[in-house]
């Protein structure tokens, strides 16, 4: 089954395009929606354009519809709970939002002053992983902040204990 | 030349006029006007060469048995002052007499003030500033003479921050008159009380207008009040007050001592008196000069000023009043007299009588563009009109400069200007409007030729 | 001279007349002071120095506005409100055109209609379409106003105005781009709230609204500000991107933050209050509400008690209901009637109190008290504890004494009445300790010796003999002092020979700190006379909501059975504690120091297992032998007509009878000695004052905001 599925998507898919998808998230995709549309719908034909130093992969698909033809598969696709969007950098960010055209792979980026600033903040940096994602910003009843995980609408007094 | 020698031959007709009327009292009505004898000069010293302190003065025949002008009364004062026809030489043109008449007779408990406004910033009038620095006794005198005209217990003079010079001047010329005990307890001998303060301002062009100056004279942020109640009645520290141009003030005495039908034989019905004038610009001798009111522009300009640069005819357009009125084409400038009614019938106005004269290397949307940069810089940001219209304006205009705009936007400018105009707490919404308006009225063309260049400049390129 | 004074101020004095002329506004004016105007070919009579705006307003001719309110100055800088006046050549700003006899108005010419389109041009050019991302959005005068009076269009093709945010403390937050330059959050500052930290810098299109440094806004009422903002400049900073207005379900309601019972509404969210704002009671509040009543409502998500709690080996544990009442049956079997005590706390509601009261009662227990100490207060004649001259009464006072109190902490919008009253010219005293009360006091001496002082036929006392309507405020502080009785008899001597009590006039005030307290003592929830004699120690200690009671008051050997809605002193002293609701969650009976009865509404339901106050006292009557008759809210507010029939009148003040001070002579014959302590304020932290405040975390941040008004500042000084 496997089998005829990774034949299929490697016709439909760029070949290095897929290889790197399928390390990514692999059969996975069966069970995550968000992947399998990257894959299926926008990744057949899309092109390798840069990976960032958190590993996030950047693909252009350059005969897709302006707005849907440049997409990002993140590092760590293949578990759910450490994807993080926040760890797009600066450059890539601006890349993916068509804020600029330069690929951000090949022009070297002159930092904002302010750049070591906000590099210091949290949710931009720091590797993946559960560490990082409590770290970054979480609204209440979110999975992965423990915290707020177990946020109630009413917190209850606790009795000092004796 | 042939027209200047035509103007001369004007002046002398009028000259003639002027000594018949003397004679008869029941003289045609006079057509022509201008050629100030220096007889009839009020300013004597306007250019600083005499003393102009207290030996200068009375030498001039300032503080002249100015005791018996205020043992006269108030009532008196004020009735010879409407005979004179004198009208507010700030910009509105108020009949003077009138506007002293309204300071309440019997005081409710409340003392009246009497505020001078020497915060001449309008761009292109530097007529209070002579009268300050040279003849500061002229004012001084006035403000005693004005103050019992309004019952009033004390004067201050608010001085623009930027009159250094002149401030020091009047500050010398109070010390003087406090020395002689022409100002003070029992002033000149009269028996009246009266005190003159002066104070002086941070330099913004908002506090000219009379209850902005009153604001900043408190103490506070210089932003217009609302009318009603008029400072008449609630004026300065919540007492009735009355605010006068310096220029008012001054030529008070004169008139006083002359008589109103001396000073009311100049000029046309309804605009009697002299004017100072100040004429600015591409004109050879750029002067600040003491004329009949009603002289002819034209006359104006060649007679004192050494005309236009390069000749009458290479005139653009002047400004006969000051920023804040609309500009004349030259079409307008040759027939036109100075004075409150026929500027207003051209859809100008007298203003401060800073006549602004632009010659043919001018380009008028960027000197308009220019005031239009004063207005949104100087509006005080308290009603929205012309907080945010006059920054509007501005931001347009440095397109229009350029040509960078639609030929629509000239109408939709046009519109702006009317939106502001005469929705606003006070006057300077209009000022900011009515250049801008005068442009477009006559200079479309001009305006619509730029856009249109710029336009194909543009197709040029992206060919 | 004072009087006049005021007029010098031109701007307050037209702004403050008006609001302190609500009261006779409220009367219909004789005819000869009524002029009539035309709208819209439409006569009205208005009265005397109307507005056009309130001309057009009586027409029932709707005009846009923006800078006009009522309660402020006039400002007249909006423009929004032009109307068209015959004989005028411009449109004319309604708001700042007094209203003239046979004046013809019209607001809906094509040229008003057109400089209204204008105006709203001008506003809209420079102000960031973020509507969807404000917080103002659906309830925002500019939306609104554009809608019905803007074009569909714009023409501004620059670039907008950019401004920088300002920061005003831990309530309001600024947007300050969406700022149209109103003026209406300076002029509150300046004018009711009586601190001037608002100010506009800058001109033209410069001009900014901020504080001139960056500090905190000083006031109890700053929270007012955000209603009075028409656009989304100003906004609730604790309810920030929480809401969208019309997600919101509302409930008129009654605060108990403090003992004014100011008249609030709360906004509320399936489970959730989201926020609370005032509602108008000319009578009460006006449209203003303290900060403390408008923020503290995050409180009620923190330290809830949401099951019954009984003391075990380790500490409190949890409970059924039946476990709880079978803790407090077993520990009330062991103890007479007359051994136990009943606390009640700020936050009680009148049907709990008269409920209890009978519970207690029917076991034997005549020790009833309140935790501020009022045990030995005889409070027999209403008018002895009453704001006897309503808050209305203010607006006509013509004296003003406060005797130890602060009002601006004990009552902020009281506080600003009285600061109207004084700005319009009516002098106010103080004796006792000195406070800022944001208008000038003047002094007249610390402690009970200055009230002799002023008796004995001083100046001040010609004054108020005086005067036509002399007020003199006793604070909550002298009330819970140990030398209570000998103050309130030199006050009393005041009262006598000031003249304060006189025909149609009650003069003699009580300014309580607590929203309970009158009920209190309406109901006589006081210690019987052989309670009184009794010196034994309590064996078994009630508090209803009781947090604040004095060591006195629950001795360390007793048992404490504690019934409030969070977890605060009281129940973490207790052997048993029931979960009850708070005021946002029942129907409760809440006297205001003037002796109004008003009711708060249930907006949200209540937590966890909690029960309503009364249903609580109810049910544990049965268990403990001594079944009470009432069986529904309606039963247990029969019960309170019974015993105080006034309370049955809500939304009423019932005028007590004064009894010529009799009650004081009684207490003055006891010859207690006052004591040099200057009389003090009951209240030192605004911000947190009962259980409700002290769990709010915004209420916590104010404080340490209070402790450090001026941040840049002491960065600057810390770095260092």
């Amino acid at each position: 089954m496997a089998g005829v599925l990774q034949k299929y998507m490697a016709q439909a898919m760029g070949k290095a395009s897929f290889r790197d998808a399928w390390k990514a998230g692999g059969w996975k995709m069966l069970i995550d929606g968000n992947l399998a549309e990257t894959l299926f719908e926008h990744g057949p034909g899309a092109e390798l354009v840069g990976t960032d130093k958190h590993g996030n992969k950047y693909f252009e698909k350059k005969d897709a519809q302006w707005v849907r033809n440049r997409f990002v598969v993140f590092a760590g696709a293949n578990n759910w709970s450490t994807q993080d969007a926040s760890s797009v950098p600066p450059e890539w960010h601006a890349w993916l939002h068509y804020i600029g055209d330069y690929n951000p792979a090949n022009t070297e980026f002159k930092p904002p002053i302010y750049a070591a600033e906000a590099s210091c903040h949290p949710s931009v940096v720091g590797p993946l992983g559960p560490v990082s994602a409590t770290k970054v910003h979480q609204p209440k009843g979110s999975w992965f902040d423990p915290d707020k995980l177990t946020w109630r609408k009413v917190q209850a007094w606790q009795p000092p204990q004796e | 030349m042939a027209l200047q020698a035509a103007g001369r031959k004007g002046v002398q007709s009028q000259l003639l006029s002027t000594c018949l009327r003397a004679y008869s009292t029941a003289a045609a009505e006079r057509t022509s006007f201008g050629g100030l004898q220096d007889k009839d000069r009020i300013f004597t010293n306007i250019y600083g060469r005499h003393d102009p302190f207290i030996k200068g003065a009375e030498k001039r025949g300032d503080w002249y048995r100015t005791k018996d002008i205020v043992q006269k009364g108030s009532d008196w004062i004020v009735d010879q002052m409407k005979k004179s026809g004198l009208r507010g030489r700030g910009g509105a043109g108020f009949p003077s007499g009138l506007k002293w008449s309204f300071m309440p007779k019997v005081s409710d408990g409340r003392p009246s003030y009497l505020v001078v406004n020497g915060d001449e910033s309008e761009p292109g009038t530097c007529k209070d500033r002579e009268i300050m620095r040279h003849e500061p006794h002229k004012l001084v005198e006035g403000c005693l003479i004005a103050g019992v005209g309004m019952r009033a217990r004390a004067g201050y003079i608010y001085i623009r921050g930027e009159f250094v010079n002149e401030r020091k001047a009047v500050m010398r010329a109070i010390d003087e008159a406090y020395a002689k005990g022409y100002l003070g307890k029992n002033a000149c001998g009269s028996g009246y009380d009266f005190d003159l303060n002066v104070h002086w301002g941070a330099g913004a062009y908002i506090c000219g207008e009379e209850t902005a100056l009153i604001e900043s004279l408190e103490g506070k942020q210089g932003k217009p009040r609302l009318k009603p109640p008029f400072p008449a009645n609630v004026g300065l520290y919540g007492c009735p007050t009355t605010v006068t141009n310096v220029e008012t003030v001054a030529v008070s005495p004169t008139i006083l001592r002359r008589g109103p039908e001396w000073f009311s034989s100049f000029g046309r019905k309804n605009n009697h008196g002299t004017k100072l004038f100040a004429i600015s610009g591409h004109v050879n001798r750029p002067v600040t000069v003491e004329e009949e009111m009603s002289i002819p522009l034209r006359e104006l300009i060649e007679r004192h000023a050494g005309g236009v640069r390069g000749g009458w005819d290479n005139l653009l357009a002047i400004i006969p009043g000051g920023s804040s009125v609309p500009l004349l084409p030259r079409s307008q400038c040759d027939d036109v007299l100075m004075d409150f009614d026929a500027l207003k019938e051209r859809q100008s106005g007298l203003g401060t009588a800073a006549v602004m004269v632009m010659d043919k290397s001018t380009d008028p949307i960027e000197a308009i563009a220019r005031l239009s940069y004063f207005y949104k810089h100087e509006s005080c940001g308290q009603c929205t009109p012309c907080r945010e219209g006059t920054g509007w304006l501005y931001d347009i205009m440095t397109r229009m400069k350029k040509g960078d705009a639609r030929l629509e936007e000239i109408d939709m400018l046009w519109e702006i200007t009317k939106q502001i105009e005469g929705h606003t707490i006070c006057a300077l919404g209009d000022a900011a409007a009515w250049p801008v308006q005068g442009l477009i009225r006559h200079f479309r063309p001009l305006m619509e030729q730029r856009i249109e260049q710029a336009s194909e400049e543009l197709e040029r390129i992206a060919a | 001279m004072q009087r006049y004074r005021g007029a010098l101020a031109r701007l307050q004095a037209v702004g403050l007349q008006s609001a302190r002329g609500m009261a006779a506004a409220a009367q219909p004016a004789p005819a000869e002071d009524l002029i009539e105007v035309t709208v819209d070919g439409q006569k009205v009579s208005v009265p005397k120095g109307s507005n056009v705006l309130q001309a057009c307003d009586a027409a029932g001719k709707d005009i846009p506005r923006f800078c006009y309110h009522q309660r402020l100055s006039i400002a007249g800088n909006c423009r929004m409100c032009l109307v068209e006046v015959e004989k005028s050549p411009k449109p004319v700003a309604s708001c700042a055109m007094p209203a003239g006899p046979g004046m013809v108005i019209k607001t809906d010419t094509p040229l008003v209609k057109k400089a209204r389109e204008g105006v709203m041009e001008f506003l809209l050019i420079n102000h960031p379409l973020d509507c969807p991302i404000c917080d103002q959005g659906g309830e925002c005068d500019l939306q609104d106003q554009s809608m019905v009076f803007g074009s569909d269009r714009g023409r501004f093709t620059e670039v907008k105005r950019a401004v920088a945010d300002k920061n005003l403390g831990p309530l309001v937050k600024t947007v300050m781009t969406r700022c149209i330059h109103c003026t209406r959050c300076i002029r509150f500052a300046k004018e009711i709230a009586g601190t001037d930290d608002l100010g506009i810098t800058g001109r033209g299109r410069d001009a900014e609204v901020g504080t001139y440094v960056e500090k905190l806004m000083t006031s109890e009422l700053s929270g007012n500000v955000i209603d009075l903002c028409p656009v989304g400049a100003l906004t609730s900073k604790p309810a920030a991107f929480t809401y969208r207005n019309w997600e919101l379900k509302t409930t008129e309601s009654v605060d108990t933050s403090d003992a004014m019972g100011a008249n609030i509404r709360v906004d509320t969210r399936g489970m959730e209050v989201i926020r609370v704002v005032p509602r108008l009671n000319e009578d009460v509040n006006q449209e203003w509400i303290s900060d403390k009543a408008r923020f503290q409502y995050d409180a009620l998500r923190y330290q809830r008690l949401n099951v019954p709690l009984v003391r075990g080996e380790k500490g409190l544990q949890q409970a059924s209901w039946p476990e709880a009442f079978a803790a407090i049956a077993r520990a009330a079997s062991k103890v007479q009637g007359h051994e136990m005590r009943a606390v009640a706390g700020r936050l009680a509601d009148a049907e709990s109190m008269v409920l209890l009261k009978d519970l207690m009662n029917r076991l034997g227990c005549g020790d009833l008290r309140s935790e501020a100490g009022f045990a030995d207060l005889d409070a027999d004649t209403r008018s002895s504890y009453v704001f006897n001259s309503t808050i209305a009464g203010v607006d006509q006072a013509d004296a003003i004494l406060l005797v130890g109190c602060n009002p601006r902490l004990e009552a902020p919008v009281l506080n600003a009445r009285i600061r109207a009253a004084n700005l319009a010219g009516v002098p106010v005293a103080a004796v006792g300790e000195q406070y800022d009360l944001t208008y000038p006091v003047e002094h007249l001496g610390a402690n009970g010796d200055a009230l002799d002082k002023l008796a004995k036929n001083s100046d001040y006392m010609k004054r108020l003999k005086g005067a036509q309507r002399p007020m003199v405020i006793v604070g909550a502080g002298v009330l819970q002092r140990a030398d209570r009785d000998a103050v309130l008899a030199k006050v009393a001597k005041l009262v006598e020979k000031g003249e304060v009590v006189r025909e149609g006039w009650n003069g003699f005030n009580v300014l309580h700190d607590a929203a309970s307290r009158v009920a209190a003592l309406d109901l006589g929830f006081l210690p019987s006379a052989r309670a009184r004699a009794s010196k034994a120690a309590p064996k078994l200690v009630y508090l209803l909501g009781a947090d604040d009671y004095s060591e006195a008051d629950v001795p360390p050997t007793a048992f404490v059975v504690y019934q409030g809605h969070h977890g605060d002193r009281g129940a973490a002293r207790a052997d048993v504690v029931l979960p009850a609701t708070a005021y946002t969650e029942k129907y409760g009976t809440y006297v205001n120091f003037e002796g109004r009865p008003q009711s708060t509404k249930p907006a949200v339901a209540s937590v966890g297992d909690a029960r309503d106050d009364w249903k609580i006292v109810r049910a544990l009557s049965e268990v403990l032998g001594a079944p009470l008759p009432y069986n529904s809210l309606d039963d247990a507010r029969r019960r309170l007509a019974d015993v105080a029939p006034h309370l049955a009148r809500r939304d009423a003040v019932e005028a007590p009878l004064w009894l010529a001070g009799e009650q004081w002579k009684a207490a003055g014959d006891r010859k207690a000695a006052a004591d040099a302590a200057p009389l003090a304020s009951a209240i030192a932290n605004f911000y947190q004052t009962d259980a409700i405040s002290r769990a709010s975390k915004v209420m916590a941040k104010c404080v340490r905001a209070r402790q450090n008004p001026i941040p840049g500042l002491h960065a600057a000084s810390v770095g260092n």
